[in-house]
């Protein structure tokens, strides 16, 4: 049956082969404006599945088909299927219209020719700097590729740490001082944790998971002066002094034993861990989690420490929304893309959702009257969103799988490091 | 009765030969025979190569590929198959599906043997039995890694089975060696009924005479395990042997739900390695060599386990 399976998988490549010779040659639809046309017809919509979202989402698309009659059809995937899924159905030229991905996921997509280029006009901006100025300062920097814009940010964090202030409490500690360096954190966790180690301090976010990885580990080796990768994304850095003290710290991060349903995410919904780097969709995350929590009031959140004597560094992240290149309704894609991130909506999302469209001035909406906003946008200007490669999948499960080997003790820092530079040097190699 | 059967000619008319009325009408049969049997087998023939050879044929050559979506395709000759023999990853996926195997195919179906053996006769309660220890068995594969994932979790079922011999939580899918374990654990439980049922078959086909006389004979119980019930679950034993192993080898879906392969590699097994170079790295030339590879080891297990098994004269 595995080999039917197989041999099915290499009959969909060898179509898919074709159909690329086919229609190989790339696009410029930079170079003219498209014309601005009704919406209509139908869209396909793939989105991660999170139950948090949905019904916000749900209710907009409904929104969307009353006001325009388009019809849509939308597929939740879970995250863990999503690019699986969008592997085949690209492969077997079969994609939806519009794509909601990790922009860390985009760019082998782009490189293949699978995403079409913003169409700002469809969009609702007029044209691309019209387009470019709605959003903020940097905010269009993981969607770029080569000067071009493929997509549009949503769901945009800069990743901070954040903490049970009813763990600090019950600690001893006060919970409206939390950790401002990386050596306070240990130090904070090591009191927050107990004997048996079934509750800790700082726990890593989702173990092997290939973006926290990159987004927990990126404010270690970068606030150190160090990085991942190189800047052209071709060789490792982390068997640098700065990769290897990154390292160190992170094989004592929280209990690498502890197991549940979401990681991190789960242990701290129900407290078994009272610090975990995340994002801006916390505050909506957590309470489907764990009802009882009540942003502000149990949980909060603060800037990403910094090493002592140094300056912070926090990793950035985005989702996008972006068309692709087969789509038949491209206009009516970019325009729906546009519908949902009106300033209007952008505020219903983050009050319904905690995702934020980083727009300019976002902070100003209702809905980022708040603490958790304020850190976001204070982290702005020295977010790191790391570096750009087609290879991102290979290189950061090759990390997750590094970093859990030394948070398990089965390679030391040293070994550890040097082992994923010489895997970083094959993949790209 | 066979048409062949029937179109036979018998006695002295069967020699014959194309000259005669008989003869003519004999190879006339043969060839509508022929049309016919050519006619009747041709849609699985066209399914077989459609979907089995033409597919077989495609991923031996994008093996020799560096195919990977879209991108520009060139032959690279046996670039993938030196990577993949140069690759420390590959070794210890290979070893990691191997020493799976083992232990997921052999204490399956030994236990599977030992729950069959009381539960061959008739009778209500092991009627009951039977349908309860097949339950996992007909459960998808998906929702019983699932239902696992749950029962490993810190605090689970699996915790608090431990705990009543004094043990604390244990790292289930998070320790190297553990992780190995707790899956070979899952597998076992899923299969264990449905490897019961074929060995209860099997057991029931044992003609009763010869334990008859095995006991006029004076053989003890377990004498007569050995040397009549084994050596008569012969057929049995190869078809279960070759079903678990072709399964073991390919298991795919408990490694990718409960572990994703990890922790540190210690689960990836030859499928997940392979599914992760093809969608989720776009390697699919490299994915397409692992795939050979793990066709090639699975005939030499299907070999061994022939010549292992199987008798000269049945």
């Amino acid at each position: 049956m595995f080999s039917r399976r197989l041999a099915a998988t290499a009959g969909v490549a060898t179509v898919a082969m074709v159909l690329a010779a086919c229609s190989s040659g790339s696009t410029d639809a930079g170079d003219e404006l498209p014309e601005l046309q009704e919406p209509s017809g139908s869209l396909v919509i793939w989105e991660h599945a999170n139950e948090a979202n949905q019904a916000y989402f749900e209710e907009k698309y409904a929104e969307y088909e009353a006001e325009t009659g388009v019809d849509i059809e939308v597929l939740y995937i879970p995250i863990a299927d999503l690019q699986t899924k969008l592997q085949t159905a690209f492969g077997a030229g079969n994609p939806p219209d519009i794509i909601k991905i990790g922009a860390w996921q985009m760019t082998s997509l782009v490189e293949r020719g699978y995403m079409s280029e913003l169409d700002p006009v469809n969009y609702g901006a007029g044209d691309l700097a019209g387009f470019e100025a709605l959003f903020e300062d940097g905010a269009l920097d993981p969607v770029t590729f080569d000067d071009a814009v493929y997509g549009v940010p949503t769901d945009f964090n800069s990743v901070s740490l954040w903490y049970r202030k009813d763990r600090f409490e019950e600690a001893g500690l006060d919970p409206n001082s939390p950790p401002t360096t990386w050596e306070e954190v240990a130090e904070v966790s090591e009191i927050l944790t107990s004997a048996d180690g079934s509750k800790v301090g700082l726990q890593t976010t989702l173990n092997g998971d290939p973006i926290w990885a990159q987004l927990v580990f990126q404010p270690l080796i970068e606030g150190l002066g160090g990085s991942i990768l190189s800047e052209d994304g071709t060789a490792g850095g982390l068997n640098t002094p700065e990769g290897i003290a990154a390292l160190e710290y992170y094989a004592n991060i929280g209990n690498p034993d502890l197991t549940a349903p979401i990681g991190g995410f789960s242990m701290f919904a129900d407290g078994t861990a009272a610090m975990l780097l995340g994002g801006r969709f916390m505050t909506g995350f957590m309470p489907s989690l764990n009802p009882e929590l009540v942003y502000g009031e149990n949980f909060a959140t603060t800037t990403i420490p910094s090493w002592e004597g140094e300056d912070a560094v926090a990793s950035g992240y985005s989702w996008a929304w972006g068309v692709t290149e087969d789509s038949e309704n491209k206009a009516t894609a970019w325009n729906l893309i546009g519908w949902l991130n009106e300033q209007d909506r952008a505020n219903d999302q983050l009050a319904a959702t905690g995702l934020v469209t980083p727009l300019a001035g976002w902070t100003d909406l209702e809905a980022a009257q708040d603490e958790a906003s304020a850190v976001m946008q204070e982290q702005l200007p020295y977010t790191s969103y790391g570096v750009q490669t087609p290879f991102w999948n290979e290189i950061m499960t090759a990390l997750a799988q590094t970093l859990d080997a030394v948070a398990l003790g089965q390679s030391t820092p040293e070994e550890a490091a040097a082992e994923f530079d010489a895997r970083v040097a094959d993949i790209t190699g | 009765m066979t048409l062949s059967a029937i179109a036979e000619p018998t006695g002295a008319a069967g020699l014959a030969t194309g000259g005669t009325p008989a003869g003519r009408r004999k190879r006339t049969l043969r060839v509508v025979q022929r049309r016919a049997g050519l006619g009747l087998s041709s849609v699985a023939i066209i399914l077989f190569i459609a979907f089995w050879v033409a597919p077989l044929i495609a991923t031996l050559m994008l093996s020799f590929t560096d195919y990977g979506l879209s991108r520009e395709t060139s032959w690279v000759g046996f670039a993938n198959y030196e990577r993949m023999f140069g690759n420390d990853e590959f070794w210890n996926s290979l070893g990691v599906t191997v020493v799976f195997t083992f232990f997921a195919v052999g204490p399956t179906l030994a236990l599977a043997l030992l729950l069959a053996l009381p539960l061959v006769k008739p009778g209500r309660v092991v009627t009951a039995i039977r349908a309860a220890i097949f339950i996992p068995a007909v459960m998808p594969l998906v929702a019983a890694s699932l239902l696992w994932q749950v029962i490993y979790q810190t605090g689970g079922v699996a915790d608090q089975v431990v705990g009543l011999v004094g043990l604390g939580p244990q790292p289930w899918l998070k320790d190297p060696q553990l992780a190995v374990v707790s899956l070979l654990i899952m597998v076992i439980w899923k299969y264990v009924g449905l490897y019961v049922i074929i060995f209860i078959a099997g057991l029931q086909a044992i003609p009763g005479n010869l334990y008859e006389a095995a006991a006029i004979d004076g053989a003890r119980p377990l004498r007569t395990f050995f040397l009549i019930t084994v050596p008569q679950l012969r057929r049995t034993f190869l078809f279960v042997i070759i079903v678990g192993v072709t399964g073991a080898v390919q298991a795919f879906v408990p490694a990718y739900l409960l572990t994703k392969g990890g922790p540190v590699d210690a689960t990836q097994v030859l499928p997940l390695l392979l599914f992760n170079n093809a969608f989720l790295f776009s390697r699919f030339g490299y994915a397409s060599a692992i795939a050979i590879v793990l066709l090639a080891l699975l005939l030499v297990f299907a070999f061994l386990q022939f010549k292992l098994v199987d008798e000269p004269e049945d």
